[in-house]
């Protein structure tokens, strides 16, 4: 205690010193690591929505930070300019033909913006310039004209999020023409009691050319289909986890539809109910699945999440229509 | 705030040492000073007196200031204490001194820092060595040079009162408030004690204490105030209480000093032994911890 | 009837006096130390050395607690975290709970409730003790203002100690995360320190710093006010010791959340 108190200045100036230290060291390792003097450069990209994008966000190029977002504006034609700030050390990773993929992460959280760089070995993209995103037209033509290195380095969800929408909108589509398909072919049986022979046989052909064509369609679907819903299914998947068994029920619902419309290819001209309660069918599973992505963006912990759907009060009710 | 110039009363006004006008102090079950109303000359040396709990403390803590009173107002050295701006308070700090019936020593400081601090509030043309130098001269009169290191608590409860003593002298005040002095200690160290004092004020210093001492009432007492019941019973030259008529004056009197002092010699004879028994300070050690 | 209901009326209007008064009584002695405290700042400093053994009974005494509190907090947090987050796919989070945790959130929160628990009881305590034996009293009657005096240093002294402790919990609490982490994920040191200095901003030291020197000064006031609220017997001092810590303790939840809102908004 003595000892204290009589050397009690210095023991406080060794104290406080110290502290004056370690916020030294501090503030120099944050420096360094967040390359505060580093020399940055600036580039811009445009999205249609400023969501999931906020000023600090990180740039990575396969899994490393190389840069940050600057600020996010909407201009005047009411798209969202975004600034980001990439440093010196990667810029030649910036390339020609680069694309910014948005990583939102449904949590909400570790979410950023991925560079998917051009595939030409050339100079590096002028600092100032426009990085396309991935959605935008641009970013689209690059991609589909295979100029974009697309290594998949998102976490499981962004990809499913990325991709469901697409094959839905694919199988939503086919199903829409298959409806128009069948309707057609419908009016052509009805219109056998009176219609000319010749007249329905020529229905008959384009029918059968037509129906064909949907159900290649669908069966490349349902293959497309099929390695996403076995990643969904996967016990240890991150979505499987999230989500719970709708979006897994819903899938298999999607797969079990298409599955049946391939087998019915063979007898297709045969009982027009059967292929409409088909449809009937794919479209409920899809509707669901539509469903549980909404649940999954809306909030993926909560399984009360995805909203109740009115049933039309027309709908299918069984194989055996009350005529039969 | 007040300007300078309106607490600061005209030379004649001066005269006064003490003013309290209408002072009350009141706790939420009783009351301590009942509108009290108090003049005391400068240069004087006054005597308080009263039955225990008539607010003879609580009386000398307002005249210093120590305690502001629920109404009524004191005037020390022609400063109003309630109305003075600060500089003006710490300068007349300087020239005041206070002796605490129990020492109140700042424990967490060793007797030297006891000693240096109200040198170094208010002897800043002093050079810190200076300021020890004059710490330790005080200290040997009371042979008190060996305690210097010590702390408060180490001393015996004797020791810390003339530490306490030391404290309120060591800037040589004009007024010195005295409570109980010579209470707790021993014989001889009451002796250096009044010593000191009577040194003090043949020097001019305005002394008021509150005492049951008869010897040091004697020795200082060219004045008296006897309280009663939280008012003023008398205040007046010493030899007009001790002729008093008054019967609750006596009483008090003779109650507080003693019976010899009243009965059959008066006040006036104890002044002559306490200046016949006043010698030199004897030698004595007050480390320890007597406090019986 | 009627009496009863004046009776509680006229209760209820003591008290609220009362708490009026106390409130009146506290502010006014807040201004007075924050101008005191301005003086201190710019002025003469008689009592430096009483700052001195403020920030050694205060920051350099606690030190050894905050230690022990945070390096196991921060081993225990990391344990956690490690065990959590990859189980959601967001292993890289575990060093931005570490930043949220330990730096913008426990490290000045606990460290004033040990400063608290500790010098708090103890400057209300000696303050109380002070008045009691009429020290105070003496400093007045010395020409000492006993706020410039025993206040301010206090004030200044708790909230550099409360500023410190926060840094040595930072430090320690990130040291502890590291060596829990070391036989489980195995991170190399300059890796933790380059990870974590991606995550940490300066705006979180800052954050962090302006917590603790806030609740310093709510420590630091709440503690003196209380033991100079003692007035005359000894059985004072423990009751306004209590008060002193729990109010302070009330304080800095509320202030806590408070200021957290504010970082968030």
């Amino acid at each position: 205690m003595r000892f204290r108190i009589r050397f009690s200045n210095q023991i406080v100036g060794l104290f406080v010193v110290t502290a004056l230290v370690l916020v030294a060291a501090f503030i120099v390792a944050l420096g360094i690591n967040q390359r505060w003097f580093e020399q940055k450069h600036e580039y811009y990209s445009e999205f249609t929505t400023a969501r999931g994008l906020t000023p600090g966000l990180a740039v990575s190029f396969r899994g490393f930070q190389i840069g940050q977002v600057r600020s996010v504006a909407l201009t005047e034609d009411d798209t969202v300019r975004v600034t980001l700030s990439i440093s010196d050390r990667h810029i030649d990773r910036i390339t020609e033909h680069s694309v910014l993929q948005l990583q939102t992460n449904p949590l909400g959280i570790g979410g950023g913006l991925l560079l998917h760089r051009g595939r030409v070995d050339g100079e590096p993209l002028p600092p100032e310039s426009l990085i396309p995103a991935w959605g935008s037209p641009r970013g689209v033509a690059l991609r589909q004209a295979g100029l974009v290195e697309t290594a998949a380095e998102g976490d499981i969800i962004n990809e499913l999020l990325e991709e469901l929408p697409v094959i839905l909108a694919n199988v939503n589509h086919a199903t829409t023409t298959g409806t128009q398909l069948l309707e057609q072919l419908q009016q052509m049986v009805a219109a056998d009691a009176t219609g000319p022979v010749p007249d329905l046989i020529r229905n008959a052909d384009q029918m059968t050319v037509e129906l064909r064509s949907l159900l290649a369609l669908t069966g490349s679907l349902a293959e497309n289909l099929r390695p996403l819903t076995e990643e969904l299914r996967r016990p240890e998947g991150a979505v499987v986890r999230l989500v719970g068994p709708e979006l897994d029920e819903a899938l298999e619902k999607i797969n079990r539809t298409l599955g049946h419309i391939e087998e019915l290819s063979g007898f297709a001209a045969g009982s027009t109910p059967q292929i409409r309660a088909l449809l009937y069918e794919s479209r409920d599973a899809l509707e669901t699945g539509h469903a549980v992505l909404h649940g999954i963006r809306n909030n993926p912990l909560i399984r009360g999440g995805i909203q109740p759907r009115e049933t039309p009060a027309a709908g299918f009710e069984g194989y055996r229509p009350e005529e039969f | 705030m007040e300007s300078p110039a309106t607490t600061r009363q005209t030379a004649q006004e001066r005269q006064a040492l003490l003013r309290l006008h209408g002072v009350t102090v009141r706790y939420p079950d009783y009351c301590v000073l009942d509108s009290l109303t108090l003049e005391l000359p400068l240069g004087s040396t006054t005597a308080i007196m009263g039955p225990s709990g008539c607010g003879k403390t609580t009386l000398l803590r307002c005249a210093a200031g120590l305690l502001q009173p629920n109404s009524g107002s004191v005037e020390l050295l022609g400063v109003d204490l309630a109305r003075a701006p600060d500089r003006e308070l710490t300068q007349l700090r300087g020239q005041m001194g206070f002796v605490f019936q129990h020492g109140a020593l700042w424990q967490n400081m060793t007797v030297r820092e006891n000693l240096l601090l109200p040198l170094e509030v208010h002897r800043h043309e002093l050079t810190p060595a200076q300021r020890r130098r004059t710490v330790e001269r005080a200290a040997e009169r009371f042979d008190l040079t060996s305690l210097l290191h010590l702390r408060p608590a180490q001393l015996s409860g004797g020791g810390q009162k003339l530490v306490a003593y030391l404290r309120a002298t060591v800037l040589h005040p004009r007024v010195l408030f005295l409570d109980e002095p010579t209470t707790f200690i021993d014989a001889q160290a009451a002796e250096v004690l009044r010593a000191d004092l009577r040194r003090r004020v043949a020097s001019g210093c305005t002394l008021v204490a509150v005492t049951h001492d008869a010897e040091l009432t004697a020795l200082m007492a060219d004045r008296l105030v006897v309280l009663d019941r939280g008012r003023v019973l008398v205040n007046d030259l010493t030899e007009h209480v001790i002729h008093s008529g008054q019967p609750r004056v006596r009483e008090i009197l003779r109650d507080v000093l003693g019976e010899a002092a009243v009965y059959d010699q008066d006040i006036l004879s104890l002044l002559d032994a306490g200046l016949a028994t006043g010698g030199e300070p004897p030698e004595q050690n007050y480390a320890g911890h007597d406090h019986d | 009837m009627l009496g009863s209901v004046t009776l509680l009326l006229e209760r209820l209007g003591a008290r609220t006096r009362h708490l009026a008064g106390s409130f009146v009584y506290a502010v006014g002695f807040g201004i007075e130390v924050a101008r005191q405290l301005v003086l201190f700042l710019f002025g003469k400093r008689p009592a430096f050395r009483v700052l001195t053994l403020q920030i050694l009974f205060t920051g350099v005494e606690a030190l050894a607690i905050v230690a022990v509190l945070s390096l196991s907090l921060g081993a225990v947090i990391i344990i956690q975290g490690l065990s959590l987050l990859p189980q959601f796919g967001q292993a890289e989070l575990t060093y931005t709970v570490l930043v949220v945790v330990i730096t913008r959130e426990l490290g000045p929160i606990l460290t004033a409730f040990i400063v608290a628990a500790r010098s708090g009881t103890a400057v209300a305590t000696e303050l109380g003790t002070m008045v009691v034996n009429r020290e105070i009293e003496a400093y007045i009657a010395t020409g000492v203002n006993p706020i410039a005096y025993l206040v301010v240093p206090r004030v200044i002294g708790v909230t550099v100690s409360v500023i410190l402790l926060n840094v040595y919990f930072n430090v320690f609490g990130l040291a502890g995360a590291f060596f829990a982490s070391r036989p489980t994920a195995g991170v190399a040191l300059w890796e933790y320190v380059a990870q974590l200095g991606a995550v940490l901003q300066v705006r979180d030291l800052l954050g962090s710093a302006l917590k603790s020197a806030v609740f310093g000064v709510i420590i630091a006031l709440v503690s003196c006010h209380h033991g100079l609220l003692v007035e005359q017997a000894s059985t004072e001092i423990p009751q306004q010791a209590i008060r002193a810590v729990s109010r302070c303790f009330v304080l800095l939840i509320v202030v806590n959340a408070g200021l957290t809102l504010v970082y968030y908004l």
